[in-house]
Protein backbone atom coordinates (compact mmCIF):
# COMPACT_ATOMS: atom_id res chain seq x y z
CA UNK A 1 0.00 0.00 0.00
CA UNK A 2 1.34 3.79 -1.14
CA UNK A 3 0.16 6.65 -0.07
CA UNK A 4 -2.04 7.31 -3.21
CA UNK A 5 -4.00 3.70 -2.30
CA UNK A 6 -4.72 5.45 1.43
CA UNK A 7 -5.79 8.60 -0.02
CA UNK A 8 -8.40 6.57 -1.92
CA UNK A 9 -10.09 4.96 0.92
CA UNK A 10 -9.76 8.03 2.71
CA UNK A 11 -11.55 9.91 -0.03
CA UNK A 12 -14.10 6.58 -0.29
CA UNK A 13 -14.92 6.90 3.29
CA UNK A 14 -15.38 10.59 3.03
CA UNK A 15 -17.77 9.65 -0.38
CA UNK A 16 -19.66 7.03 1.96
CA UNK A 17 -20.36 9.22 5.14
CA UNK A 18 -21.65 11.91 3.13
CA UNK A 19 -23.94 9.52 1.15
CA UNK A 20 -25.34 8.17 4.91
CA UNK A 21 -25.67 11.76 6.49
CA UNK A 22 -27.66 13.29 3.21
CA UNK A 23 -29.68 9.94 3.17
CA UNK A 24 -30.28 9.73 6.87
CA UNK A 25 -30.61 13.66 7.44
CA UNK A 26 -32.52 14.30 4.22
CA UNK A 27 -35.62 12.70 5.40
CA UNK A 28 -35.81 14.49 8.84
CA UNK A 29 -36.89 17.91 7.25
CA UNK A 30 -39.87 19.57 8.86
CA UNK A 31 -43.59 20.35 6.41
CA UNK A 32 -41.83 23.58 4.94
CA UNK A 33 -43.63 23.11 1.29
CA UNK A 34 -46.85 22.47 -0.26
CA UNK A 35 -47.21 21.04 -3.97
CA UNK A 36 -50.33 21.72 -6.28
CA UNK A 37 -50.88 19.46 -8.80
CA UNK A 38 -52.81 19.90 -11.94
CA UNK A 39 -54.16 16.17 -12.28
CA UNK A 40 -50.52 14.32 -12.35
CA UNK A 41 -48.42 17.65 -13.21
CA UNK A 42 -47.16 19.32 -10.63
CA UNK A 43 -47.84 22.98 -11.24
CA UNK A 44 -46.51 25.05 -8.05
CA UNK A 45 -44.68 24.99 -5.51
CA UNK A 46 -45.60 27.11 -1.89
CA UNK A 47 -43.16 28.15 0.53
CA UNK A 48 -45.41 27.55 3.83
CA UNK A 49 -43.66 30.15 6.11
CA UNK A 50 -45.05 32.90 3.88
CA UNK A 51 -48.40 34.14 4.32
CA UNK A 52 -50.09 34.80 1.14
CA UNK A 53 -53.04 33.97 -1.64
CA UNK A 54 -52.50 32.16 -4.52
CA UNK A 55 -54.22 31.22 -7.63
CA UNK A 56 -53.73 28.72 -9.98
CA UNK A 57 -56.30 27.14 -12.45
CA UNK A 58 -58.27 24.02 -12.22
CA UNK A 59 -60.57 22.29 -14.38
CA UNK A 60 -63.58 24.51 -13.98
CA UNK A 61 -61.53 27.66 -13.33
CA UNK A 62 -59.51 29.95 -10.88
CA UNK A 63 -58.95 27.63 -7.61
CA UNK A 64 -57.67 30.58 -4.95
CA UNK A 65 -55.57 29.25 -2.14
CA UNK A 66 -54.13 30.61 1.28
CA UNK A 67 -51.50 30.28 3.11
CA UNK A 68 -51.42 31.30 6.74
CA UNK A 69 -49.54 30.46 9.85
CA UNK A 70 -47.40 27.87 8.03
CA UNK A 71 -51.33 26.09 7.54
CA UNK A 72 -52.87 25.95 3.59
CA UNK A 73 -56.41 26.09 2.56
CA UNK A 74 -58.56 26.27 -0.84
CA UNK A 75 -60.33 29.31 -0.12
CA UNK A 76 -62.64 29.38 -3.39
CA UNK A 77 -63.07 27.43 -6.24
CA UNK A 78 -65.95 26.57 -8.88
CA UNK A 79 -67.77 23.30 -8.08
CA UNK A 80 -71.05 21.68 -7.94
CA UNK A 81 -70.89 20.88 -3.65
CA UNK A 82 -67.36 22.94 -2.69
CA UNK A 83 -65.80 20.08 -0.51
CA UNK A 84 -62.81 21.13 -0.90
CA UNK A 85 -62.73 25.12 0.05
CA UNK A 86 -65.54 23.69 3.32
CA UNK A 87 -62.60 21.25 4.24
CA UNK A 88 -60.52 24.23 5.97
CA UNK A 89 -56.94 24.70 7.15
CA UNK A 90 -54.65 21.21 6.70
CA UNK A 91 -51.03 21.50 8.58
CA UNK A 92 -49.88 17.90 9.12
CA UNK A 93 -47.67 16.48 6.43
CA UNK A 94 -50.04 13.58 5.55
CA UNK A 95 -53.14 15.17 5.09
CA UNK A 96 -54.08 16.65 1.50
CA UNK A 97 -56.96 18.40 -0.18
CA UNK A 98 -58.19 17.24 -3.25
CA UNK A 99 -60.61 19.06 -5.86
CA UNK A 100 -62.36 16.48 -7.48
CA UNK A 101 -64.23 18.83 -9.89
CA UNK A 102 -61.18 20.87 -10.71
CA UNK A 103 -58.66 17.81 -10.96
CA UNK A 104 -56.18 19.91 -8.30
CA UNK A 105 -54.50 18.41 -5.37
CA UNK A 106 -52.52 19.64 -2.77
CA UNK A 107 -50.45 17.82 -0.54
CA UNK A 108 -47.62 18.68 2.13
CA UNK A 109 -44.02 17.58 2.04
CA UNK A 110 -44.58 14.43 4.01
CA UNK A 111 -41.57 14.37 7.13
CA UNK A 112 -44.25 11.96 9.15
CA UNK A 113 -44.42 8.39 10.34
CA UNK A 114 -47.65 8.43 8.92
CA UNK A 115 -47.54 7.06 5.05
CA UNK A 116 -50.64 7.46 4.17
CA UNK A 117 -54.65 7.52 5.59
CA UNK A 118 -57.42 5.21 4.83
CA UNK A 119 -60.65 7.27 4.77
CA UNK B 1 -0.86 -6.38 2.24
CA UNK B 2 -2.24 -6.43 -1.15
CA UNK B 3 -5.05 -9.08 0.23
CA UNK B 4 -5.98 -6.65 3.15
CA UNK B 5 -6.43 -4.03 0.85
CA UNK B 6 -8.25 -5.71 -2.04
CA UNK B 7 -11.18 -7.08 1.11
CA UNK B 8 -11.15 -3.24 2.18
CA UNK B 9 -12.03 -2.27 -1.53
CA UNK B 10 -14.77 -5.09 -1.67
CA UNK B 11 -16.25 -3.81 1.42
CA UNK B 12 -16.69 0.05 0.72
CA UNK B 13 -17.98 -1.38 -2.69
CA UNK B 14 -20.58 -2.57 -0.81
CA UNK B 15 -21.21 0.14 1.26
CA UNK B 16 -21.60 2.58 -1.47
CA UNK B 17 -23.79 0.04 -3.45
CA UNK B 18 -26.13 0.03 -0.45
CA UNK B 19 -25.65 3.58 0.25
CA UNK B 20 -26.91 4.00 -3.55
CA UNK B 21 -29.57 1.57 -3.95
CA UNK B 22 -32.02 3.62 -2.35
CA UNK B 23 -35.26 3.30 -4.13
CA UNK B 24 -36.62 5.68 -5.72
CA UNK B 25 -40.21 6.82 -5.74
CA UNK B 26 -42.29 7.17 -9.05
CA UNK B 27 -45.77 8.59 -8.32
CA UNK B 28 -48.66 9.36 -10.71
CA UNK B 29 -52.19 10.94 -10.19
CA UNK B 30 -55.64 10.00 -11.47
CA UNK B 31 -59.18 10.81 -11.44
CA UNK B 32 -61.51 7.79 -11.64
CA UNK B 33 -64.88 6.13 -10.43
CA UNK B 34 -65.66 9.82 -8.67
CA UNK B 35 -62.26 9.76 -6.56
CA UNK B 36 -58.72 10.93 -6.69
CA UNK B 37 -56.27 7.61 -7.21
CA UNK B 38 -52.05 8.17 -6.21
CA UNK B 39 -50.38 5.28 -7.14
CA UNK B 40 -46.41 5.33 -5.85
CA UNK B 41 -43.95 2.39 -7.20
CA UNK B 42 -41.13 2.40 -5.01
CA UNK B 43 -37.76 1.30 -7.50
CA UNK B 44 -34.42 2.09 -9.44
CA UNK B 45 -36.02 1.53 -12.61
CA UNK B 46 -38.03 4.32 -13.68
CA UNK B 47 -38.58 3.31 -17.40
CA UNK B 48 -40.34 0.34 -15.81
CA UNK B 49 -41.94 1.89 -13.41
CA UNK B 50 -43.49 5.08 -15.18
CA UNK B 51 -44.61 2.41 -18.22
CA UNK B 52 -46.14 0.44 -15.18
CA UNK B 53 -48.00 3.51 -13.62
CA UNK B 54 -49.69 3.97 -16.98
CA UNK B 55 -50.56 0.20 -17.43
CA UNK B 56 -52.20 0.90 -13.71
CA UNK B 57 -54.19 4.36 -15.24
CA UNK B 58 -55.75 1.83 -18.03
CA UNK B 59 -56.65 -0.34 -15.79
CA UNK B 60 -58.71 2.18 -13.71
CA UNK B 61 -60.08 3.38 -16.51
CA UNK B 62 -60.70 -0.10 -17.83
CA UNK B 63 -63.21 -0.14 -14.53
CA UNK B 64 -64.94 3.05 -14.86
CA UNK B 65 -66.30 2.16 -18.25
CA UNK B 66 -67.15 -0.85 -17.27
CA UNK B 67 -68.86 0.04 -14.15
CA UNK B 68 -70.00 3.53 -13.67
CA UNK B 69 -73.69 2.96 -13.27
CA UNK B 70 -74.36 6.45 -14.32
CA UNK B 71 -72.75 6.77 -17.67
CA UNK B 72 -74.62 6.10 -20.46
CA UNK B 73 -71.70 4.34 -22.41
CA UNK B 74 -70.84 1.92 -19.45
CA UNK B 75 -71.04 -1.95 -19.98
CA UNK B 76 -73.55 -1.95 -16.94
CA UNK B 77 -75.27 1.19 -17.93
CA UNK B 78 -76.07 -1.32 -21.04
CA UNK B 79 -76.96 -4.13 -19.05
CA UNK B 80 -79.48 -2.15 -16.38
CA UNK B 81 -81.33 -0.47 -19.87
CA UNK B 82 -81.21 -3.62 -21.92
CA UNK B 83 -84.30 -3.91 -24.14
CA UNK B 84 -83.97 -8.07 -24.08
CA UNK B 85 -87.09 -9.70 -23.97
CA UNK B 86 -85.16 -13.11 -22.83
CA UNK B 87 -85.28 -14.22 -19.56
CA UNK B 88 -81.71 -14.29 -18.71
CA UNK B 89 -78.86 -12.85 -20.78
CA UNK B 90 -75.65 -12.40 -21.17
CA UNK B 91 -72.89 -10.59 -18.99
CA UNK B 92 -69.22 -9.25 -20.30
CA UNK B 93 -66.85 -11.53 -18.78
CA UNK B 94 -64.78 -9.02 -16.89
CA UNK B 95 -68.27 -7.35 -15.51
CA UNK B 96 -69.41 -11.07 -14.67
CA UNK B 97 -66.64 -11.65 -11.98
CA UNK B 98 -67.54 -8.31 -10.20
CA UNK B 99 -71.31 -9.55 -10.16
CA UNK B 100 -70.19 -12.69 -8.86
CA UNK B 101 -68.26 -11.70 -6.14
CA UNK B 102 -70.95 -9.42 -4.99
CA UNK B 103 -73.62 -12.54 -5.30
CA UNK B 104 -71.14 -14.37 -2.80
CA UNK B 105 -71.16 -11.59 -0.42
CA UNK B 106 -75.00 -11.06 -0.27
CA UNK B 107 -75.78 -14.23 0.56
CA UNK B 108 -72.87 -14.26 3.36
CA UNK B 109 -74.43 -11.41 4.45
CA UNK B 110 -77.89 -11.82 4.37
CA UNK B 111 -78.88 -9.17 1.32
CA UNK B 112 -77.22 -6.60 3.51
CA UNK B 113 -74.69 -6.42 1.24
CA UNK B 114 -76.85 -5.61 -2.21
CA UNK B 115 -75.29 -4.60 -5.19
CA UNK B 116 -78.34 -3.86 -7.18
CA UNK B 117 -79.92 -1.48 -5.32
CA UNK B 118 -79.40 1.50 -7.97
CA UNK B 119 -82.78 2.62 -7.54
CA UNK B 120 -82.68 3.41 -3.74
CA UNK B 121 -79.02 4.55 -4.21
CA UNK B 122 -79.49 7.42 -6.83
CA UNK B 123 -82.69 9.21 -4.67
CA UNK B 124 -80.00 9.90 -2.07
CA UNK B 125 -76.79 10.19 -4.52
CA UNK B 126 -77.36 14.07 -5.46
CA UNK B 127 -77.65 15.55 -1.81
CA UNK B 128 -81.18 16.06 -1.75
CA UNK B 129 -82.72 19.44 -0.23
CA UNK B 130 -85.56 17.35 1.38
CA UNK B 131 -85.56 14.09 2.61
CA UNK B 132 -86.61 11.67 -0.03
CA UNK B 133 -89.72 9.33 -0.40
CA UNK B 134 -88.62 6.11 -0.08
CA UNK B 135 -91.56 4.23 0.38
CA UNK B 136 -92.40 3.50 -2.85
CA UNK B 137 -89.00 2.08 -3.51
CA UNK B 138 -88.29 -1.61 -3.49
CA UNK B 139 -85.12 -3.38 -3.28
CA UNK B 140 -84.65 -6.17 -5.31
CA UNK B 141 -82.06 -9.45 -5.04
CA UNK B 142 -80.64 -10.57 -8.53
CA UNK B 143 -79.56 -13.73 -9.76
CA UNK B 144 -76.58 -14.62 -11.82
CA UNK B 145 -75.48 -17.95 -13.37
CA UNK B 146 -73.23 -19.28 -15.75
CA UNK B 147 -72.30 -15.95 -17.06
CA UNK B 148 -75.93 -15.04 -17.64
CA UNK B 149 -78.43 -12.18 -15.27
CA UNK B 150 -81.74 -12.68 -14.85
CA UNK B 151 -83.14 -9.85 -17.06
CA UNK B 152 -85.79 -8.46 -14.30
CA UNK B 153 -85.63 -5.48 -11.74
CA UNK B 154 -81.57 -4.74 -12.86
CA UNK B 155 -80.52 -1.48 -11.00
CA UNK B 156 -77.05 -2.78 -10.40
CA UNK B 157 -74.72 0.09 -8.91
CA UNK B 158 -70.94 -1.64 -8.23
CA UNK B 159 -70.12 1.75 -6.47
CA UNK B 160 -68.85 -0.56 -3.30
CA UNK B 161 -66.77 -3.13 -5.29
CA UNK B 162 -65.04 -1.21 -8.07
CA UNK B 163 -62.70 0.65 -6.73
CA UNK B 164 -61.06 -2.12 -4.43
CA UNK B 165 -61.50 -4.69 -7.44
CA UNK B 166 -59.64 -2.12 -9.66
CA UNK B 167 -57.04 -1.94 -6.96
CA UNK B 168 -56.62 -5.28 -6.31
CA UNK B 169 -55.99 -5.93 -9.99
CA UNK B 170 -53.02 -2.54 -10.04
CA UNK B 171 -51.49 -4.21 -6.88
CA UNK B 172 -51.47 -8.40 -8.33
CA UNK B 173 -50.07 -6.23 -12.04
CA UNK B 174 -47.68 -4.54 -9.85
CA UNK B 175 -46.25 -7.79 -8.18
CA UNK B 176 -46.13 -9.91 -11.67
CA UNK B 177 -44.16 -7.66 -13.21
CA UNK B 178 -41.95 -7.45 -10.25
CA UNK B 179 -42.45 -3.94 -8.00
CA UNK B 180 -43.12 -5.60 -4.77
CA UNK B 181 -41.95 -2.16 -3.39
CA UNK B 182 -45.56 -0.11 -3.80
CA UNK B 183 -48.59 2.17 -2.42
CA UNK B 184 -51.82 2.29 -3.73
CA UNK B 185 -54.35 5.26 -2.45
CA UNK B 186 -57.63 4.94 -4.40
CA UNK B 187 -59.60 7.26 -2.43
CA UNK B 188 -58.87 6.01 1.01
CA UNK B 189 -58.93 2.61 -0.47
CA UNK B 190 -55.17 1.77 0.60
CA UNK B 191 -53.38 -1.28 -0.65
CA UNK B 192 -49.75 -1.24 0.20
CA UNK B 193 -47.00 -4.37 -0.80
CA UNK B 194 -43.89 -4.05 1.01
CA UNK B 195 -41.86 -0.54 2.39
CA UNK B 196 -37.98 0.19 1.14
CA UNK B 197 -37.37 2.46 3.88
CA UNK B 198 -38.92 1.34 7.10
CA UNK B 199 -39.98 -2.07 6.37
CA UNK B 200 -43.63 -1.80 7.24
CA UNK B 201 -45.67 1.06 6.07
CA UNK B 202 -47.65 3.27 8.68
CA UNK B 203 -51.51 3.69 7.80
CA UNK B 204 -53.51 6.67 10.20
CA UNK B 205 -57.41 6.07 10.20
CA UNK B 206 -58.79 9.52 10.46
CA UNK B 207 -61.06 9.99 13.42
CA UNK B 208 -64.41 10.57 12.35
CA UNK B 209 -65.29 13.35 14.94
CA UNK B 210 -61.70 15.38 14.77
CA UNK B 211 -60.42 15.86 10.86
CA UNK B 212 -56.88 16.07 10.56
CA UNK B 213 -56.64 13.16 13.35
CA UNK B 214 -56.37 9.64 13.59
CA UNK B 215 -57.32 7.52 16.37
CA UNK B 216 -55.06 4.51 15.47
CA UNK B 217 -52.63 3.54 12.68
CA UNK B 218 -52.31 0.49 11.37
CA UNK B 219 -48.88 -1.09 10.39
CA UNK B 220 -48.21 -3.94 7.98
CA UNK B 221 -47.00 -4.96 4.76
CA UNK B 222 -48.68 -6.22 2.08
CA UNK B 223 -51.95 -5.50 3.07
CA UNK B 224 -55.48 -3.53 2.15
CA UNK B 225 -57.05 -1.32 4.38
CA UNK B 226 -60.17 0.12 3.68
CA UNK B 227 -62.66 2.26 5.90
CA UNK B 228 -66.39 3.11 5.38
CA UNK B 229 -67.80 6.31 7.04
CA UNK B 230 -70.22 8.95 6.45
CA UNK B 231 -68.01 11.41 8.05
CA UNK B 232 -66.72 12.70 5.02
CA UNK B 233 -69.17 13.01 2.09
CA UNK B 234 -72.32 14.24 3.38
CA UNK B 235 -75.03 16.92 3.55
CA UNK B 236 -77.59 18.09 5.93
CA UNK B 237 -81.30 18.18 5.89
CA UNK B 238 -83.22 20.19 8.06
CA UNK B 239 -80.00 20.48 10.10
CA UNK B 240 -79.63 16.39 10.41
CA UNK B 241 -76.26 14.88 8.62
CA UNK B 242 -77.17 12.38 5.98
CA UNK B 243 -74.66 10.25 3.73
CA UNK B 244 -74.31 7.96 0.78
CA UNK B 245 -74.02 4.50 2.38
CA UNK B 246 -77.70 3.03 2.33
CA UNK B 247 -79.34 0.50 4.63
CA UNK B 248 -81.49 -1.69 2.01
CA UNK B 249 -83.74 -2.70 4.98
CA UNK B 250 -84.36 0.74 6.24
CA UNK B 251 -83.82 2.12 3.29
CA UNK B 252 -82.01 5.11 4.98
CA UNK B 253 -78.58 6.22 5.91
CA UNK B 254 -76.96 3.56 7.98
CA UNK B 255 -76.10 4.82 11.69
CA UNK B 256 -74.53 2.22 13.21
CA UNK B 257 -70.91 3.63 13.90
CA UNK B 258 -68.90 6.53 12.79
CA UNK B 259 -66.77 4.30 10.58
CA UNK B 260 -65.43 1.05 9.91
CA UNK B 261 -61.98 0.00 9.17
CA UNK B 262 -61.38 -3.45 7.52
CA UNK B 263 -57.73 -4.93 7.18
CA UNK B 264 -56.81 -7.70 5.05
CA UNK B 265 -55.11 -9.13 2.03
CA UNK B 266 -57.10 -8.67 -0.77
CA UNK B 267 -58.47 -5.19 -1.63
CA UNK B 268 -61.86 -6.03 -3.20
CA UNK B 269 -62.62 -8.10 -0.28
CA UNK B 270 -61.39 -5.23 2.27
CA UNK B 271 -64.23 -2.86 -0.19
CA UNK B 272 -66.44 -4.70 0.71
CA UNK B 273 -66.66 -5.78 4.22
CA UNK B 274 -65.90 -2.11 5.14
CA UNK B 275 -69.86 -1.54 4.02
CA UNK B 276 -70.98 -4.63 4.94
CA UNK B 277 -69.73 -3.54 8.73
CA UNK B 278 -70.87 -0.53 8.36
CA UNK B 279 -74.32 -1.57 7.84
CA UNK B 280 -74.24 -3.87 11.04
CA UNK B 281 -74.93 -3.48 14.62
CA UNK B 282 -71.64 -3.62 16.08
CA UNK B 283 -71.06 -6.18 18.29
CA UNK B 284 -72.64 -7.90 15.46
CA UNK B 285 -70.21 -6.90 12.80
CA UNK B 286 -67.21 -7.79 15.23
CA UNK B 287 -68.17 -11.24 15.30
CA UNK B 288 -69.08 -11.49 11.80
CA UNK B 289 -65.41 -10.39 10.78
CA UNK B 290 -63.79 -13.04 13.83
CA UNK B 291 -65.37 -15.52 12.07
CA UNK B 292 -63.73 -14.79 8.35
CA UNK B 293 -60.07 -16.24 8.55
CA UNK B 294 -57.49 -13.29 7.90
CA UNK B 295 -60.12 -10.17 7.84
CA UNK B 296 -59.77 -7.91 10.86
CA UNK B 297 -61.45 -5.07 11.44
CA UNK B 298 -62.23 -2.25 13.65
CA UNK B 299 -65.06 0.38 14.54
CA UNK B 300 -65.51 3.32 15.40
CA UNK B 301 -69.10 3.63 16.84
CA UNK B 302 -68.22 6.91 19.36
CA UNK B 303 -65.55 8.38 21.00
CA UNK B 304 -66.11 6.35 23.90
CA UNK B 305 -66.64 2.75 22.27
CA UNK B 306 -64.02 1.43 19.60
CA UNK B 307 -64.32 -2.14 19.26
CA UNK B 308 -61.79 -4.40 17.74
CA UNK B 309 -61.49 -7.76 16.27
CA UNK B 310 -59.78 -10.53 17.85
CA UNK B 311 -56.60 -9.99 15.98
CA UNK B 312 -56.74 -6.82 15.24
CA UNK B 313 -53.91 -5.76 17.72
CA UNK B 314 -51.12 -7.63 15.48
CA UNK B 315 -51.61 -4.28 13.38
CA UNK B 316 -51.78 -1.47 15.65
CA UNK B 317 -48.37 0.62 16.02
CA UNK B 318 -46.60 -0.04 19.17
Amino acid sequence: MNKSDFALIGFLIVIISLIFILLYFGNNKKVSNAIVYYEDKEILKIDLSKDKIYTVKGYNGDVRIKVKNKKIKVLKEDSPLHLCSKQGYISKSYESIICLPNKIVIKLENNSDIDVIAG
Amino acid sequence: MKQYMKYIMILLTCLIVSGCSKKEEYSKNMFYMDTYINVKIFTNNGKKAKEALDKADKIYNKYQNLSNAYDENSTLYKLNHNQSNEEYIEVDKDLYKLLKLGDQWYKKSNGLFNINMGNLLSVWKDNPKELPNVDDITVYPFEIKDGLIKNENLYLDLGAITKGYATEEVGNYLESIGFDYYLINAGGNIKVGKNATRGYYNIGVENPEKKGNNYTVISGNDISVVTSGGYERFYEINGKKYHHIIDPNTKYPANNSLSTTVVTKNSSLADILSTTLFLMEPTDAIKFVNKIDDVEAIIYVNEDKILKSKGFNKYEQK
